[in-house]
């Protein structure tokens, strides 16, 4: 199990060390100079240039990326943010718990949601239940979040003044955003487990375990429900990566000051050292987010524990949301 | 289902109820926040007489964006500035009718035209125990020479010679005569920072936790969400003192979600609420929008450079096209002045334009016809800044000039992504922000070749002279005959002026507005 | 005799999906509703009552009625024109996309599951790469880096949405080419190439088929969230993510002009999920749920 962890570790390394020069290769060939974006155009050509000395901007591609991956690597430095001057580690670190806390607040209650639709959906396939909770997993999925977003602030708290339009204080202003982003993760995961338990369902043990008179509810748990768990994880992991990735639009909708609103004004005013930064930081909560999920698998599944030795995770083939 | 799960199920939901249920009474018994606060107000007006409010201890006020930084010569954001201005101070304080007020400068002598000597009080204390003193001047105007973001505005400073006489005293010098030199005292950018605060703790922290000797303290900043401030009770200007003790300074960048804190009484204050909703906020029961005249102007530009717009005809046909009221009823709910000159009328030196730039559509395709394109069949680039009103406004012009057979391709991006993306400068539209002829006509400097691409050498000379005549009257008139001839050239047409629209809680007293949004918070008492 | 049969056989595997295909009413619902969207983005001059970028000051602010079915916006234009001139960029750039990703998405996706070891390393890891970037960012990443405009959202959106395609590609191709046949066919001395394009990508035609259907509606999400933060399709040319954006300002005084481009976002999105449901359920009864 160590052996397998730490050779996940390292399969990590490179994909970072790609993600940063993809990242890099993508800012530094983004047009516009990054000194007359964050000076505006009351900044003479002298401010400009000594801007870009501040910011060692003035060197080849290579060079400007081997010197920050120096930096990165030996110092651990990620940089300044161009516009507020402060390190670019402090600036994610100030925001990630925001994030965190979306992103689990939002999770817990899609798998609550997500996983008891999904049960009861399979158990009583074709049931009225099942059609209208799978017409609104469907409708779920397909639902642009920011445009949820915008309607639940209506309805939620102008119309009705039930919880605040903005802001990330209080558990009462974690309402609106979580279920705003919520939604598509509990519509995924209740579709997979649904898909999942059916198929588990039908297995020969499962009509074993009811024919030895075991009662329903102990069938579904014990037997069915565990051994469904495996595509029910990845699904819920995949989508907590991506909801700990910053949910982009949500956050400025509610002007929530999380890592996705951060990435989305740096992208805008090219403040590259918080792009490169912040996207490093993403993956890298991305693979621990994969690596756990891993871990889960062994734990559930006693056969995946014994293949560590030699792992090949299967790949889960789903729908995979992109609007965050 | 068995019990079990079902027992997990509402164990986890009710968890879920607990933590809403925690949120709403902890925000109940937490005077910070207002929703309590209205429930007491509606039971103290019915009993006790208006004589008898009870303040409040904490004024919560909704401002647009996370600050930049708290260093006032690294930011190039007047909405940073209102900010910072309630923790620093500066020397001087500039009437918007040219008159000059001391603040922690008491005197000042001008012993030629180039030496400025000013004296300065002895009685003043930052907020971590340090005097201030002349060194904190000169660290000043040294660290906005040094910085990309300042130092063009402090360009005609000269440190090297500038003298510290005694803690009390300093004389400044200057490379030339500058005539808006107490505008750059009095502006954002003037804010005198703490010399020794820097020099313990480096720029980056002093940017993040500011020190200064204005009356509010910094206390916290969580980084795009709040800033939190605390009256500085040994504020030497006893008579200016904090009226309320806290500041919490919220971010809330959309635009409709800053009417909706007023709604619900989350903030006592908002910054910035969009002209289309002021009779939204005047019909909030408790609230109400405080709309000023401002130093803020639109204006649309054409390029300097461009082979096609140098044809006068055409940018006199294509100001002419503009149906000004009709961006003013459409975009800004009939709450925007028009101009009436070329720049904001309440600036020094403003020169009325009579008939200025009627919106005649005969006229405008007449000059079409002279310009040589009676048919129209003309493609031009617009670049548009990604702004919300600038991006509406820039649709409205694209159908106004379609009507003259012009058609426009606009370009929603950055000055310098749009540059560097292979375009030139065509049309742009510009909003200016700015109290003093000198900083609101560098647009037109060819060292400034922007949007407009500058480059005629009578503007350029005309606004260097103006810099340097220090006599009011004499300046005043020079910059008088440069506003005709910018109106004769016509490459910009300034459209409009924008007001300063606050909203106001009815339970604050003591808010004044500002043209530009320096406003004060030591003023306000918030009652309950 | 034998290709007759073969033919036969494939005529009528054809029917049998066709068939379950056309029992699932939810899908050949969605699937009509898309012909229209095509349609509509065809012909959108004829179709559309009124122009789309036609001002009116006098007509701003209408609510829905008989004139103006969906009301009209801030300038005065009818909001129904926009939103069916708007299929045009949704479903084109979509389409396109792709189209673009999927044969991408095919090439790489086989090249890793046919030659496996190095190339397919290579080649996974790289995908790895891109899925380690939140779609989102790297789409906007890439539109901020080459410029506004259709034909780069289209690029942009092609790029993000290869892995999906390759990995599932790779994943068939590895567990066809393992089979008898395919060893049969390269005895017989065929080609590498030939042996992918004629034996192994036929077969693993049903998912790729699915994914795309799935990924045309992922893609339309994608153009609403760029054009929705502004990196999308120059004015005055309507989009119903920036008309979104546009009109977020006045959704409180006027509901319909956020709710009805939200609303066709979603049913096409929506459209294009139930379309590859019933045909992932057609292709291949075995997955039927």
């Amino acid at each position: 199990m160590i052996r397998f962890i730490i050779k996940r570790l390292l399969m990590m390394i490179p994909v970072l060390l790609g993600v940063t020069l993809v990242v890099f290769t993508i800012m530094y060939f983004t047009p516009g100079d990054p000194a007359q974006i964050i000076l505006g155009d009351m900044a003479t050509e002298e401010d400009r240039e000594l801007f870009r000395e501040e910011h060692g901007l003035n060197g080849s591609f290579v060079e400007q990326y081997i010197n920050y991956m120096k930096r990165v690597i030996v110092e651990g430095d990620l940089g300044t943010s161009y516009t507020t001057k402060m390190s670019v580690t402090k600036e994610i670190v100030a925001r990630f718990p925001t994030t965190f806390k979306l992103a689990g607040v939002s999770i817990l209650i899609a798998c609550i949601i997500g996983i008891v639709a999904g049960v009861i959906s399979a158990t009583r396939q074709y049931s009225v239940f099942d059609h209208v909770a799978t017409g609104i997993s469907l409708i779920g999925v397909s639902l642009p979040n920011f445009w949820q977003g915008m309607m639940n602030i209506i309805v939620f708290s102008v119309w009705l003044g039930w919880f605040p339009p903005s802001g990330f204080s209080t558990p009462k202003h974690w309402v609106l955003p979580a279920i705003t982003i919520g939604t598509s993760s509990a519509a995924n995961i209740m579709r997979m487990t649904r898909s999942s338990m059916l198929e588990v369902i039908r297995q020969d043990y499962i009509r074993t375990a009811r024919s030895k008179g075991q009662k329903e509810g102990v069938v579904i748990r014990r037997h069915a429900l565990r051994n469904a768990l495996i595509p029910i994880i990845t699904v819920v992991g995949l989508n907590f990566g991506k909801l700990l990735g910053g949910a982009v639009l949500t956050e400025s909708i509610f002007s929530i000051a999380g890592i996705g609103k951060l990435m989305v004004d740096a992208i805008k005013a090219k403040n590259t050292p918080l792009v490169q930064g912040g996207v490093l930081f993403i993956a890298v909560v991305m693979c621990f987010v994969n690596l756990i999920v891993d871990i889960l698998y062994a734990f559930v599944d006693p056969k995946i524990r014994s293949q560590y030795m030699a792992p090949r995770r299967t790949a889960y083939k789903g729908k995979e949301e992109t609007n965050g | 289902m068995n019990k079990r799960t079902i027992a997990i199920l509402m164990a986890a939901v009710m968890v879920l109820a607990l933590l809403a249920g925690c949120g709403g009474s902890s925000s109940s018994s937490g005077g910070s926040e207002a929703s309590s606060g209205s429930a007491a107000s509606s039971a103290s007006s019915s009993g006790a007489a208006a004589a008898e409010r009870k303040t409040k201890d904490t004024l919560t006020v909704a401002i647009i964006e996370d600050m930049m930084s708290m260093d006032p010569q690294e930011t190039n954001r007047a909405s940073n500035w209102a900010i910072q201005r309630q923790i620093y101070n500066h020397l001087v304080h500039e009437n918007p009718d040219g008159s000059v007020d001391p603040e922690l400068a008491t005197k000042w002598e001008w012993e030629d035209d180039l030496t400025l000597r000013m004296w300065l009080r002895d009685d003043v204390y930052f907020h971590n125990g340090v005097q201030f003193t002349a060194k904190d001047v000169y660290f000043m105007i040294e660290k906005a020479l040094a910085t990309s973001l300042s130092a063009s505005t402090y360009a005609s400073f000269d440190i090297e010679n500038t003298e510290i006489v005694n803690d009390f005293e300093i004389v400044l010098k200057f490379k030339q005569p500058y005539a808006p030199v107490f505008n750059t005292l009095t502006s954002g950018r003037g804010s005198v920072p703490c010399k020794e605060y820097f020099d313990e703790v480096g720029p980056e922290v002093a940017a993040r936790e500011p020190v200064g000797t204005g009356p509010y303290k910094f206390v916290s900043w969580d980084a795009g969400t709040q800033m939190v401030l605390e009256a500085n009770e040994n504020y030497w200007d006893t008579a200016n003192m904090a009226k309320t003790k806290n500041v919490i300074l919220k971010v809330v960048g959309n635009t409709s979600s800053r009417v909706v804190e007023l709604e619900t009484q989350s903030s006592d204050l908002v910054f910035e609420i969009a002209t289309t909703d002021i009779d939204r906020v005047n019909a909030i029961e408790g609230a109400h929008a405080d709309v000023s005249e401002s130093n803020r102007y639109m204006l649309v530009t054409f390029s300097m450079k461009d082979e096609t717009l140098s044809n006068k005809d055409l940018r006199y046909a294509l100001s002419y096209a503009i149906d000004r009221q009709a961006i003013i009823n459409v975009e800004y709910g009939g709450n925007a002045l028009m101009a009436t000159g070329m720049y904001p009328h309440n600036v020094f030196a403003f020169r009325e334009i009579p008939d200025y730039m009627p919106y005649d559509l005969a006229k405008a395709k007449e000059y079409m016809a002279k310009a040589g394109y009676p048919d129209g069949g003309l493609k031009l680039l617009f670049n548009v800044e990604d702004r919300e009103v600038d991006r509406r406004i820039a649709v409205m012009l694209q159908d106004m000039w379609k009507q003259i057979g012009v058609e426009t391709e606009i370009i929603v991006a950055g000055d310098s992504a749009y540059v560097s993306q292979g375009y030139s400068y065509q049309i742009g539209l510009r909003a200016g922000n700015a109290n003093e002829p000198s900083n609101i006509l560098i647009i037109y400097d060819s060292a400034f070749a922007q949007k407009i691409q500058g480059c005629d050498d009578h503007i350029d000379s005309e606004l260097a002279r103006c810099k340097t005549l220090l006599d009011a009257s004499e300046r005043a008139e020079a910059y008088g005959a440069l506003q005709e001839y910018l109106y004769d050239i016509r490459f910009t047409v300034p459209l409009l002026e924008t007001p300063v629209v606050f909203g106001v809680s009815d339970n604050v007293e003591g808010f004044v507005s500002d043209p530009l949004q320096q406003i004060n918070l030591n003023s306000i008492v918030v009652y309950e | 005799m034998a290709e007759q049969e073969i033919i036969v056989k494939k005529k009528s595997q054809f029917r049998d999906v066709l068939h379950r295909f056309l029992k699932n009413k939810a899908a050949v619902i969605s699937l009509f509703f898309i012909l229209l969207l095509i349609i509509c983005a065809i012909f959108p001059e004829q179709i559309a009552p009124y122009s789309y970028s036609q001002q009116n000051y006098s007509e701003t602010f209408i609510s829905p009625c008989l004139a103006h079915p969906f009301g009209t916006d801030n300038y005065g234009r009818d909001i129904l024109s926009r939103v069916i001139y708007g299929t045009r960029i949704s479903i084109g750039i979509g389409l396109v996309a792709v189209a673009l990703s999927c044969v991408f998405g095919i090439v790489i996706g086989a090249a890793a599951g046919f030659y496996g070891s190095t190339t397919d390393n290579i080649i996974m890891r790289i995908i790895d790469i891109m899925l380690a970037i939140p779609s989102i960012l790297l789409m906007m990443a890439i539109v901020t880096a080459l410029g506004n405009g259709a034909v780069n959202l289209t690029i942009a959106i092609a790029i993000s949405s290869v892995p999906g395609y390759a990995r599932i590609v790779r994943a068939s191709v590895m567990t066809e080419k393992e089979l008898e046949y395919i060893e049969a066919a390269r005895s017989s001395g065929a080609t590498d190439l030939k042996i992918i394009m004629r034996h192994i990508l036929p077969n693993c035609l049903a998912p790729i088929i699915v994914q795309a259907t799935m990924s045309i509606a992922t893609a339309i999400l994608s153009i609403a969230s760029l054009s929705f933060v502004g990196l999308g399709i120059s004015p005055p040319t309507p989009e119903w993510g920036s008309m979104l954006n546009d009109a977020q300002s006045f959704m409180r005084d006027h509901w319909f002009v956020v709710t009805f481009p939200g609303l066709m976002i979603m049913l096409t999105v929506f459209a294009f999920n139930l379309l590859g449901d019933g045909l992932r359920d057609a292709l291949d009864p075995k997955l039927k749920t």
